[in-house]
């Protein structure tokens, strides 16, 4: 389910990040860059959705193999699908919608609540749900330290990525090898 | 209510293979739903 979900989450992120990228770094991208941008979007949104579709499959079929339905009349199965359809159904709907209308908007609004989702599901199995049958006062929660290393990890990711994006030919070709084909 | 771990496995592999055959026909909806709306690729 990981590897499947990360599948989405990369397209979804490169398709949010490209989109914010547009918006503070276009001055950078060179008319090649551009040529393919929203026809990469599409793809991007028809395989995010295509693979969604799957994984809903698998998360239904895994609640059936385990006959846990039983579970979802539960506070947790609430969260559950709260996930399952607020954070992956939807999205995945949106992803087809933008991609059958040629609607770039939408796919726009789908990446970062499908980023938004995979985030929740992370902190789901690694908190939330976590040891789920202790009391909560022996539940695992991060310590203050793990919070500030998290968050400059993250933040290392931004500021890596934006000096490499403005400082090397990322967005354009470099002007010494305009005519190699590569 | 399931007397023996048989029964359980039984049931809840009948529900899960009669759930993989719809799920594999909505597949297939979802996808003509996802390109009808296509440029049909001309093959000649």
């Amino acid at each position: 389910m990981f590897f499947l979900s990360s599948m989405f989450a990369g397209l979804s992120m490169v398709i949010f990040e490209g989109t914010l990228s547009h918006r503070s770094l276009h001055h950078l991208m060179d008319e090649e860059y551009n040529a393919g941008y929203e026809d990469l979007h599409f793809a991007f949104a028809k395989g995010a959705s295509w693979i969604m579709a799957g994984y809903l499959a698998m998360k239904l079929i895994g609640l059936a193999m385990d006959n846990h339905w039983s579970y979802l009349a539960t506070g947790y199965g609430a969260w559950w699908l709260f996930e399952v359809v607020g954070f992956v159904l939807l999205p995945c709907y949106c992803y087809a919608v933008g991609y059958r209308d040629r609607n770039l908007a939408l796919i726009r609004v789908a990446a970062p609540w499908t980023v938004l989702g995979i985030i929740l599901n992370r902190f789901d199995v690694g908190l939330v749900a976590f040891n789920w049958r202790l009391p909560s006062a022996d539940r695992y929660f991060p310590s203050f330290s793990e919070i500030v290393i998290s968050l400059f990890v993250v933040t290392v990711g931004v500021l890596a990525f934006r000096f490499i994006a403005t400082h090397m030919p990322i967005f354009y070709v470099h002007p010494h090898y305009k005519d190699a084909s590569h | 209510m399931f007397n023996t771990l048989q029964d359980l496995m039984w049931h809840s592999k009948n529900v899960t293979y009669v759930m993989m055959a719809v799920v594999l026909i909505c597949f297939v909806g979802f996808w003509y739903f996802l390109t009808d709306k296509e440029n049909p690729k001309r093959r000649y």
